[in-house]
C-alpha cells in the first residue's frame, strides 16, 4: 500500500481536474471582464454621446457573459468537485479494504471511534482539500493576479495604493487565521474533554448515585463546561475582531481609492468609467484574500488527515503466508504440546498444556473465569499467535498452515456474539453467497432458534441489530451458532456461547451439535460443567494449567475439581426441576 | 392539531428564552450596536455616490427657458435662483446636485437641460496666489472659460485639452471637499469596525454564557433522573444531548438568528435608499429580488432533502464501520472480508450518490443565483444608464446601485443555506426540551430520618425490570440493626436486584421495603444512599481521587499504600473500595461480591475484619464463596427470584437442605483448589 499524498490522489483524476481548472479560468476571465464593460458603459454616458444603442450593447455583453459564466460554473463544479467525490469514494474503499486485512491485535489496540473517524471524517477532510481547497486556492491566485493586472493596466499608480491595504489584509488573514486555528483547536479539545466528562458520568451514573456524588460530579462537569466556555471566549476575542477587521480594511481601500482615485478623475488622469471599473475590481479583491486564507486552512487539514490515514495504511496487513498449501483439508485431530502462552504485558495465561484428541472426537473444556479457556481456543485459531511446535492439527504445526486453510476448516464461535444490522437471514447466512433457504432453516432448527424466528414479526426477514428488533442474549448466541454450523466445518470450536441459555435449551443445542458433528471434531468451552457430560474428553483448566483430563466418568470417579463442580451444578439444576415440577402441578 | 403543535413550539421557545434572562441588557445593547452598524454600512456606498455626483463629476448643468412665464420657471426662480449662475437672458447654470428629485423630472419634461456639464470655480474668498494661478490657466486657454462675476465657468468636454496639473489647480476646491468626505468615510469605517467588533463579541459572549447555563441545567437534570431512565437511553445519546445539541442551539443563536435580524434590516435599508435614488429602477431590482427569493426558496427545499440524504448516508457509513470493527473477529475468522467490502462499497456509493446530488444541487442553483445577480448588474447599467440620459438618475447613484445590489443579494442566498442550521437547532431544542420534561427521581416530599438505626425489611416484594418477567418473587426478609445478612444464590438469581431496590434505583411493583420501619417510597433517595455504603462487584469509578490518604491502622490495607503505581489490579481495587466503604462509617454496609477478585489470604483478612466490627453496622453480604458467609447472622438462599431457605449457618446445615449440600460441595472444591 503506497503512501498517499494530496497530489498523488489528484493525479489519478488529472484530466477531470484539468478540465475543471480550464472551465474555472473561463468563469474567472468572464467575471474579470465585467468591470471593463461597466467602464465602457459609464464612459459612453459621460464622455461620448453613446446613447441608448451603446448602453443596450453593453448590457447585452454582460448578459452574454452571465450565460457563459453560469454554464461554465456548472462544469467546474462538476469536474473538480466531482473528481474530489470520486477520490473520496475510492480512497474510502481502499482504506476499508486495508483495514479489514489488518491483524486482529491491531483492533484491540485501537479505539473504534478513532477508526470510524479515519474512515469517515479524515477522508472527508481529504476530499475537501482535493476539491474545494484546490478550487479556492487556484481561483484566489488567478483572480488576485488578474485583478491587480487589470487595475495596473488602467492606472499603475492606483494599483500601488490598492495593494497597500490588501497586503495588510493578506497579512491579517494569514496571521489571524493561524492564531484562530490554534484557538479553535483548543476549543475542540476542551469540547472533547467536556464530552468525555458527560459520557463518563452517564456511564457511571449508578455508582454516582450510590455514593451520592452528584454534587461533586456536577462541579467537575461545571469546570469542564467552564473550560470549554473559556476557550470559546478566548477564540471569540479574536473572532469578534477578525470579520470586522476584514470589512474595515476592504472599506479603507475604498476610502483610499476614493481619495486618490477621485482626485485622479478630477484631474483627468482617469475617466469616470475607469474610476467605476476600479471600484468594482476593488470590491472583487476581498474574496481572493479571504479565499487564500481559507484554502491554506482546508489544505492543511487535508494534509493532517492524510497523514493520519497514511499511518494506518503503513500498518502491515496480516502476513499472507506462502508456506503451506491452501488446498489442504484438515481432518481434525488436535494436539497441544507443552503449550505456553504469555500476553504482551507479561501475564502468563497458559502453562504447559499438553493434550490431544483424535479426529472426529469431541472435547469439552471447562474451568473458572480467567482459567485460560478462551486463550486456548484463540491460540488454536491463531487469533493469538502461538509459538512454533506447540499446536498441531492433523499433525501439522498450525504455524505452518496458512490462516485461510486453518480458518476454512476450523470454525470458531467467539464468546462475544456479534449481530449486525440486517435481517435474521443475513445474520445467519453471514454474507455467504451460496446458501439456500433450506440450509438456513435447517441450521436454525439445529441451533434451536427456528421457532423463535418464526414468532418474530417478519420471520427470517425481521430486521435485527441496531435500529431493529433487539434480541435476548440467548437468541444472539443461538444465531451465532447457526451461523457457524452453516459453514459445515470439519472442526467446530464453540467458546462458551451458552451462558444466556437455560439448561434445557442448552442441552438440546448440545445434543444437536453432537449429532451433526458426528465424525467431525467438536470442541466446546463451557463454564457450566454438566453441559459437557456427553463429550468424549473433558479438560479442566485452573490458573492456566490443565488440572484434569479424561472422560466424564473417569473424572467423576477421580472425585476431583470436576466432580465437585458437577455436583454444585446438579444441585442448582435440581432446584430448577423442582420449580418446574411445582409449576406444572400448579398449572 | 396545528394549535397543539403551535403551543408546544411556543413552550419550547419560552423555555429557550428563559435562559437569556441574565443577559437581556447585553443583548439589547448588541442589538442597538448592530442596527447602528447596518445604518453606517448603508452609508458607505452613498458616500461614494455623493463624491461622484458632487465633486468628481461636475454637477453644474445649463438650464434654458423660453421667453415668457410658465409655472415651472416660477418654481425654478423661487427654489433654485440662489444655487444658480445667470448666464444672461433666460439661461442659467444650476447646481444639479441641489435640485430636488421631483423637480428634476419636471426639468426633463420641459427638455431644457443640456447634457453638457460645467466646471464652476467660485473665486470669492480664494487666496491671492491661488487666484493668480487660476487666472493664469484661464488666460493660457482662451475661449474655454467664461467669467461671470465671481465664477469662472467651463464646459466639461472643453477642458479635455487642459493638463492634469492645471485641472488640479482649477478644481482644488472640489478636491478639498472630496478629501473631507473621505475623512468622514474613514471615520464611519472605524465606527463600523468598533461597533461590529463589539456586538460580535457581546453576542458570542452571551451565546457562550447562555449555553454554559443551559448545559449545566440539562446536566443537573440528567443527574437527577431515575436509574430506569438510564437503562432505556444509551450513553451515547445522552452525551450528545448534553454536548452537541446545546451547541447546535448556540450556532443557531449566534450565526442564524442574529444574522437574520441584521440581514432583514440591511435588506430594508438598501431597498429604502435605492427607492430614494430611483423608484422605477428599484422596482425592477425588487422584481429580480423576488425572483432570487423564489429560487433561493426552491434551493432551500431541495437542499434540505439533499442534506438529509447526506447526513443519513454518513450515519450509515459510521455505523457500518462501527459494526465491522465490532465484528472484525467473526469477519476474519469466517473469511468474509471480500463480501463485507462489497457491502461497504454499497454503503459508500450511497454516500457518493448523496454527495453527487448535493453537488448537482449546488452546481445548478448557485450559477442560477449568480446569473440573477449579474442580470441585475446589466439591468442597472442599461436601465440606469437610460435614466441618466434622461437626467433621472445621477452617475454616482448608478455606481452606488452596483454596490447596493451586492448588499441586497448575498443575505438572501445565505439565508437559504443557513436554514439548515436553523432546522437542526430546532430539532436539538425539541430533544432538550423533552429531556428536561423527564421526571426526576427525587420528589419534593422525600423524607429524611433524624436518626438511622439500620433496620431493613422486605415485605412480599415483587419486582420486574421490564414488566414482563419477575426478577423477585414474593421476597420477604428482615435485617435488624447491627446484624449481618448473607444472600446466597447463582448469578441471575436476583441478589443484586435486592441491592438495587434498597438503594432506590428502582421501585418494587408489589410489596414494600422498609428502612427503619419507614417505607422507602417516602424517603429521599440521597438520604438512603448516604447512609448505605455499597461496594459493587464490578463497578469502579473515581479511581485517582480515592487513593490519596493511606494512614490506616488495618494491616490488610497496607498493601495499598505499598503499591504506588497507577495501575491497580481488580483485587486491589476491591480492597480499596471496601476500605473506603468502611471509612465512611455508615449504618448500613452492602458488599456485592466485593471480594470476588481477591486472593484467599486477603479475603480471609477482610472476613476477620468484618467479624470484629460486626454489630457496629448492618451488613448485607453477597458472596459466591460460601466460606465468606458462615459468620452471618442470617443466610438467605435465593434462586430465580425466590427465597428458598433462611437461617444461620448452623441452622441451615442442620436442615440438610440446599445450603447444606452447597456448602459441603463448595468447601470441598475450595479446599481442593486453594
Amino acid at each position: 500500500m503506497g503512501k498517499k499524498s494530496l497530489f498523488s490522489l489528484l493525479l489519478r483524476h488529472k484530466y477531470s481536474i484539468l478540465a475543471g481548472l480550464i472551465t474555472l479560468s473561463i468563469v474567472d476571465f468572464a467575471q474579470l471582464s465585467i468591470p471593463l464593460i461597466i467602464e465602457r458603459a459609464v464612459d459612453s454616458l459621460t464622455l461620448k454621446d453613446g446613447g441608448l444603442r451603446a448602453l443596450t450593447k453593453y448590457a447585452l455583453y454582460i448578459l452574454g457573459l452571465a450565460i457563459v459564466m453560469s454554464v461554465f460554473r456548472f462544469f467546474w463544479r462538476y469536474f473538480i468537485l466531482g473528481a474530489s467525490r470520486k477520490i473520496e469514494f475510492n480512497l474510502r474503499n481502499e482504506f476499508f479494504s486495508h483495514l479489514q486485512s489488518l491483524p486482529l491485535e491491531f483492533f484491540s489496540s485501537r479505539k473504534t471511534g478513532d477508526l470510524m473517524a479515519h474512515t469517515v471524517n479524515d477522508i472527508e477532510a481529504i476530499r475537501m482539500a482535493c476539491g474545494i481547497g484546490v478550487v479556492v486556492a487556484y481561483d484566489g491566485v488567478l483572480l488576485l493576479v488578474f485583478i491587480l493586472a487589470a487595475i495596473s493596466h488602467i492606472s499603475p499608480k492606483l494599483t500601488l495604493y490598492a495593494v497597500v491595504p490588501f497586503s495588510v489584509l493578506a497579512a491579517v488573514v494569514f496571521v489571524f487565521g493561524r492564531i484562530i486555528e490554534e484557538r479553535f483547536e483548543k476549543v475542540q479539545s476542551s469540547f472533547s474533554g467536556l464530552t468525555e466528562k458527560a459520557r463518563e458520568v452517564v456511564a457511571g451514573i449508578k455508582l454516582i448515585k450510590a455514593f451520592v456524588k452528584e454534587r461533586e460530579e456536577f462541579n467537575e462537569f461545571e469546570s469542564a463546561s467552564r473550560r470549554y466556555l473559556d476557550s470559546n471566549l478566548h477564540l471569540i476575542k479574536l473572532w469578534g475582531v477578525y470579520q470586522p477587521l476584514i470589512t474595515l480594511i476592504a472599506g479603507l481601500s475604498i476610502g483610499i481609492f476614493l481619495w486618490v482615485g477621485g482626485r485622479s478623475t478630477i484631474t483627468g488622469h482617469i475617466t469616470l468609467g475607469e474610476f467605476t471599473a476600479i471600484s468594482v475590481y476593488l470590491g472583487m479583491l476581498t474574496w481572493p484574500m479571504v479565499a487564500m486564507g481559507w484554502a491554506v486552512d482546508v489544505i492543511r487539514r487535508g494534509r493532517a488527515s492524510i497523514k493520519r490515514v497514511n499511518e494506518i495504511f503503513s500498518v502491515e496487513a496480516e502476513v499472507k503466508e506462502s508456506r503451506g498449501s491452501t488446498e489442504l483439508d484438515i481432518r481434525g485431530s488436535v494436539e497441544f504440546k507443552n503449550l505456553r502462552f504469555s500476553y504482551p504485558d507479561g501475564k502468563e495465561a497458559l502453562t504447559d498444556i499438553t493434550l490431544s484428541i483424535p479426529e472426529g472426537s469431541t472435547l469439552g473444556i471447562t474451568g473458572e473465569t480467567a482459567s485460560g479457556k478462551s486463550t486456548l481456543v484463540k491460540l488454536l485459531l491463531r487469533i493469538l499467535e502461538p509459538c512454533e511446535n506447540q499446536i498441531f492439527l492433523d499433525g501439522i504445526d498450525v504455524k505452518k498452515l496458512s490462516r485461510e486453510t486453518l480458518r476454512r476448516s476450523v470454525v470458531l464461535v467467539p464468546q462475544e456474539t456479534f449481530i449486525f444490522s440486517g435481517t435474521v437471514r443475513d445474520n445467519i447466512s453471514f454474507m455467504n453467497p451460496s446458501v439456500s433457504d433450506e440450509e438456513i432453516i435447517e441450521t436454525a432448527k439445529l441451533a434451536c432458534i427456528y421457532d423463535e424466528i418464526l414468532a418474530f414479526p417478519e420471520g427470517f426477514e425481521t430486521r435485527i441489530g441496531e435500529r431493529g428488533l433487539s434480541l435476548s442474549g440467548g437468541q444472539r448466541q443461538r444465531i451465532a451458532i447457526a451461523r457457524a454450523l452453516l459453514l459445515k466445518p470439519n472442526v467446530l470450536v464453540i467458546d462458551d456461547v451458552f451462558s444466556s441459555l437455560d439448561s434445557h435449551t442448552e442441552s438440546k443445542v448440545l445434543s444437536n451439535l453432537l449429532r451433526v458433528m458426528r465424525g467431525k471434531t467438536l470442541i466446546v468451552v463451557s463454564s457450566r460443567v454438566t453441559s459437557l457430560r456427553f463429550f468424549d474428553r473433558i479438560a479442566v483448566l485452573k490458573g492456566g494449567r490443565l488440572v484434569e483430563f479424561g472422560t466424564h466418568s473417569d473424572l467423576i470417579k477421580k472425585g476431583g475439581l470436576y466432580a465437585r463442580l458437577c455436583r454444585v451444578q446438579m444441585l442448582y439444576d435440581e432446584i430448577d426441576s423442582i420449580e418446574t415440577y411445582k409449576n406444572n402441578v400448579k398449572g | 392539531m396545528g394549535f397543539i403543535r403551535r403551543s408546544y413550539d411556543t413552550r419550547i421557545i419560552g423555555w429557550l428564552f428563559g435562559f437569556t434572562r441574565p443577559y437581556r441588557v447585553l443583548l439589547a445593547i448588541s442589538l442597538v450596536f448592530m442596527l447602528t452598524t447596518s445604518v453606517l454600512e448603508l452609508l458607505v456606498p452613498y458616500i461614494t455616490k455623493v463624491a461622484v455626483d458632487n465633486y468628481i463629476f461636475p454637477s453644474w448643468g445649463k438650464v434654458e427657458f423660453d421667453a415668457g412665464e410658465n409655472r415651472f420657471k416660477k418654481l425654478f426662480k423661487r427654489r433654485y435662483l440662489q444655487d444658480s449662475i445667470p448666464l444672461g437672458g433666460e439661461s442659467y447654470l444650476v447646481n444639479l446636485s441641489k435640485v430636488r428629485k421631483e423637480d428634476r423630472i419636471e426639468f426633463e419634461k420641459f427638455g431644457i437641460v443640456s447634457r453638457e456639464r460645467y466646471i464652476v470655480i467660485d473665486t470669492s474668498g480664494l487666496e491671492e496666489n491661488r487666484l493668480a494661478g487660476i487666472y493664469g490657466i484661464v488666460k493660457k486657454h482662451p475661449g474655454v472659460f467664461q467669467v461671470r462675476g465671481n465664477y469662472i465657468i467651463a464646459g466639461h468636454s472643453s477642458v479635455a485639452g487642459i493638463d492634469h496639473y492645471e485641472l488640479g489647480v482649477l478644481r482644488g476646491g472640489e478636491i478639498q471637499k472630496l478629501n473631507r468626505l473621505v475623512f468622514f468615510l474613514v471615520i464611519i469605517l472605524f465606527l463600523v469596525f468598533l461597533l461590529s467588533s463589539l456586538y460580535t463579541y457581546i453576542l458570542n459572549y452571551t451565546g457562550q454564557k447562555i449555553m454554559h447555563g443551559m448545559r449545566l441545567a440539562v446536566f443537573s437534570h440528567v443527574l437527577s433522573l431515575p436509574q430506569s431512565f438510564f437503562d432505556k437511553n444509551p450513553v451515547g445519546r445522552l452525551t450528545t444531548r448534553i454536548t452537541n445539541d446545546v451547541n447546535a442551539i448556540n450556532e443557531m443563536y449566534t450565526s442564524v438568528l442574529v444574522q437574520f435580524f441584521k440581514d432583514v434590516i440591511l435588506i430594508c435599508g438598501v431597498l429604502f435608499v435605492m427607492f430614494r435614488m430611483n423608484r422605477e429602477l428599484t422596482f425592477l431590482i425588487m422584481l429580480l429580488t423576488v425572483l432570487l427569493g423564489i429560487v433561493a426558496a426552491l434551493f432551500r427545499v431541495r437542499l434540505k432533502r439533499v442534506y438529509r440524504e447526506v447526513r443519513r448516508s454518513i450515519a450509515k457509513l459510521n455505523s457500518f464501520v462501527q459494526e465491522s470493527i465490532g465484528g472484525i473477529a467473526v469477519i476474519k475468522l469466517y473469511q468474509r472480508e471480500r463480501e463485507n467490502l462489497e457491502r461497504f462499497k454499497v454503503v459508500n456509493s450511497e454516500n457518493l450518490r448523496a454527495n453527487m446530488e448535493q453537488l448537482f444541487t449546488f452546481a445548478t442553483f448557485r450559477p442560477i443565483i449568480e446569473f440573477i445577480s449579474i442580470l441585475a448588474v446589466a439591468l442597472i447599467l442599461w436601465y440606469g444608464g437610460l435614466r441618466i440620459l434622461n437626467l433621472d438618475l445621477t452617475l454616482g447613484a448608478l455606481i452606488a446601485y452596483l454596490a447596493y445590489i451586492r448588499m441586497l443579494f448575498s443575505p438572501i442566498v445565505e439565508l437559504a443555506e443557513k436554514y439548515n442550521i436553523f432546522q437542526s437547532a430546532a430539532a436539538a431544542s425539541e430533544n432538550l426540551y423533552e429531556l428536561t420534561r423527564e421526571k426526576p427521581e427525587r420528589r419534593a416530599e422525600g423524607r429524611r430520618l433524624d436518626k438511622v438505626r439500620g433496620r431493613i425489611e422486605f415485605k412480599n416484594v415483587w419486582f420486574s425490570y421490564d414488566g414482563d418477567e419477575w426478577i423477585l418473587r414474593d421476597v420477604s426478609f428482615t435485617v435488624e440493626p447491627g446484624q449481618t445478612l448473607a444472600l446466597v444464590g447463582l448469578t441471575g438469581s436476583g441478589k443484586t436486584t435486592i441491592v438495587n431496590l434498597i438503594l432506590k434505583f428502582y421501585e418494587a411493583q408489589r410489596g414494600e421495603i422498609l428502612f427503619d420501619g419507614v417505607n422507602i417510597k417516602e424517603l429521599d433517595p440521597d438520604f438512603i444512599r448516604s447512609h448505605v455504603s455499597t461496594v459493587f462487584q464490578d463497578l469502579f469509578l473515581f479511581e485517582a481521587k480515592d487513593r490519596d490518604d493511606f494512614s490506616d491502622k488495618e494491616p490488610v490495607f497496607e498493601m495499598l499504600s505499598k503499591n504506588n503505581g497507577s495501575f491497580l489490579s481488580s483485587g486491589e481495587r476491591q480492597l480499596l473500595y471496601i476500605r473506603n466503604a468502611l471509612l465512611k462509617n455508615s449504618r448500613v454496609l452492602i458488599l456485592d461480591e466485593a471480594t470476588s477478585s481477591m486472593d484467599t489470604w486477603t479475603e480471609s483478612k477482610i472476613n476477620e475484619l468484618l467479624k470484629r466490627n460486626a454489630g457496629k453496622r448492618t451488613t448485607i453480604l453477597i458472596a459466591h464463596r460460601l466460606s465468606n458467609v458462615i459468620q452471618a447472622d442470617k443466610i438467605v438462599v435465593i434462586h430465580r427470584g425466590k427465597i428458598h431457605e433462611v437461617g444461620t449457618h448452623k441452622e441451615l446445615l442442620m436442615k440438610r437442605g440446599i445450603y447444606y449440600n452447597l456448602y459441603r460441595l463448595q468447601s470441598g472444591i475450595y479446599s481442593f483448589s486453594h
